[in-house]
This record gives structure tokens, C-alpha cells and sequence, in this order.
């Protein structure tokens, strides 16, 4: 459902947007993971291109059914092409037993790329800590699928 | 002088007039004298008493005036940012989701999801974390 949404975000950027329609344009979607050690019960990253120029235009939640709703992110600059970088979060009230551990995807997002530079991306987790709010030492990684040119 | 002499020469009517009010004034009895006398006394019993509440009213009035500028600048504050709520909860030095986490951990329900949302929201706008990258 949530990558469905996605996609009808992702044609409703190009149909409104006349600068962007101008150059070439493709869309990608990038899954990013948390490797904890621990049970996670809350997560906040941060994820913006080094170089080329990309836009964030749908957020989805990630594998684990701790985190099954929505994550929290700035919906308003995703929603007006502003979000040239994003940070994103969530949190979990579940018991122990229910958060995840090890490496697993906390969010997909879904960018839109422009110009002929090739864009380079990185990203940052910014705190990830247990149920009890002990800070956690965790991996932070992402994988990109590119999508079609337009 | 007599009296009889100073009315010589007067007009005849004139004379009949005079004397019909030259009659003794209303005999004031020691009762009436006691009447006025207290119908005095509430009279000015009771314009104290007015007074009283007129300085009462300007009182009250005083009091929202003082209690409006003492109170105000603190409700503005609560209203348009309610820093009590968005804050370092975990006392990490930084604001993040974790605080959120542990606000609705210790809150036992009383800070509304609504609350937390808006807390949340406020973690991630890209506004608040341009700053923090």
C-alpha cells in the first residue's frame, strides 16, 4: 500500500513540476538499514545527496512490525519539492520481545534524480537507542534501486 | 422701640398679612427631634458604606489589571511553545526521537499521542535539524 502511495506521489512531482520536466529526470528508491545489537525501540536518520541533485517525494516504514506505521518526517517539505535531504524517525511502545535486533530496514524512500551528474548519497543515523532510552552503537547502511528514465 | 411703631404708616392689608405669620413656629417635640436625628445618623451611616463598596469594585478592578500583566508573558509562552514539552528529556545534550521515547514512557498516558506527534514532527523537520547534520 505504502509503495503505492509512493509511486502516485512520484507521478503527481512530475506532472506538477514544469522545472523538472524540463531536464531528464529518473527515480530511484533507496532502502535503509539499521544493524543494532540490541532491541531497538527508537531510530532517527538522516539521508541527503553529496553531490548531484535529488528530491525526497515518498517516505515508507520499514520490515519490522514494531515500527508497522508510518515513520515520522517533514511531510510538508516532502509534499511542496523541498526535501533535497531528509531526516527521518520513529518509536516504539512495544515490549522488548518485539522490537528488532540485527540488521533490518527502518524505511524505503523514494527520490527523484535531475542533471546529468550522477548523484552520490550518504546518510546518518543520528541516535538509535532500547526501549529503556540507553543510546545504541548501530550500523547504518543503504542500498539504492534505480528506477526508469523519463 | 415698640412693635406697634414700626407698623404705623403700613397699609392696613399689609399689617393683617404680617401679623397673620408672625405666629409662633411648629412646636419640634423631643420625638421628632430624636427622628431627624436618627434618619440623620443612617444617612451618613450609609455613605461609608457606599464608599466601602465603590473602593471594593476599583480593588477587583486592580487586581485583573495586575494579575493580566503577571500572568500574561507566562501564558504566551506555554502557548506558542511549550518548551516544558519539547526538550531534552533524556538529558542526552541533543533533542531527538529518543526523547520522544522516553516522554512517552515516563508519561504513563498523561502527555497525549497528539503530544508526542507534534514532538516528533518538530524532531524531524528539516527546519529544526539543519544545524545538527
Amino acid at each position: 500500500m505504502n509503495r503505492w502511495l509512493g509511486v502516485i506521489a512520484l507521478v503527481m512531482l512530475f506532472a506538477a513540476s514544469p522545472a523538472l520536466a524540463d531536464e531528464p529526470i529518473r527515480f530511484a528508491s533507496v532502502d535503509v538499514y539499521i544493524d543494532a545489537a540490541e532491541p531497538m525501540a527508537a531510530w532517527q536518520l538522516e539521508f541527503f545527496a553529496v553531490s548531484g541533485r535529488m528530491q525526497v517525494v515518498g517516505v515508507e516504514n520499514g520490515d519490522s512490525t514494531a515500527f508497522d506505521g508510518a515513520p515520522y518526517y517533514d511531510r510538508d517539505a516532502v509534499e511542496n519539492g523541498r526535501a533535497d535531504r531528509i531526516v527521518v524517525a520513529d518509536y516504539s511502545l512495544d515490549d522488548e520481545s518485539a522490537l528488532p535486533r540485527g540488521r533490518v530496514r527502518v524505511t524505503t524512500l523514494h527520490l527523484v534524480l535531475s542533471g546529468d551528474e550522477a548523484p552520490k548519497f550518504n546518510t546518518r543515523l543520528i541516535v538509535a537507542s532500547t526501549y529503556q532510552g540507553k543510546r545504541i552503537n548501530a550500523g547504518i547502511s543503504f542500498e539504492i534501486a534505480e528506477g526508469s528514465k523519463q | 422701640m415698640h412693635e406697634e411703631d414700626n407698623l404705623e404708616g403700613l397699609p392696613d392689608e399689609l399689617v393683617a398679612e404680617l401679623e397673620k405669620a408672625d405666629k409662633p413656629g411648629a412646636l419640634i417635640t423631643a420625638r421628632v427631634d430624636r427622628s431627624i436625628a436618627n434618619l440623620a445618623r443612617e444617612q451618613f451611616a450609609a455613605r461609608p458604606e457606599r464608599r466601602r463598596r465603590v473602593a471594593r469594585a476599583w480593588y477587583a478592578v486592580a487586581a485583573t489589571v495586575v494579575l493580566a500583566v503577571l500572568v500574561l508573558p507566562f501564558s504566551n509562552r506555554l502557548g506558542t511553545d511549550d518548551d516544558a514539552l519539547y526538550a531534552d528529556v533524556d538529558n542526552s545534550g541533543q533533542i531527538d526521537i529518543a526523547d520522544v521515547l522516553t516522554l512517552a514512557r515516563r508519561s504513563n498516558g498523561k502527555v497525549s499521542q497528539a503530544e508526542l506527534d507534534a514532538f516528533a514532527m518538530r524532531v524531524v523537520a528539516l527546519a529544526n535539524s539543519g544545524d545538527a547534520s
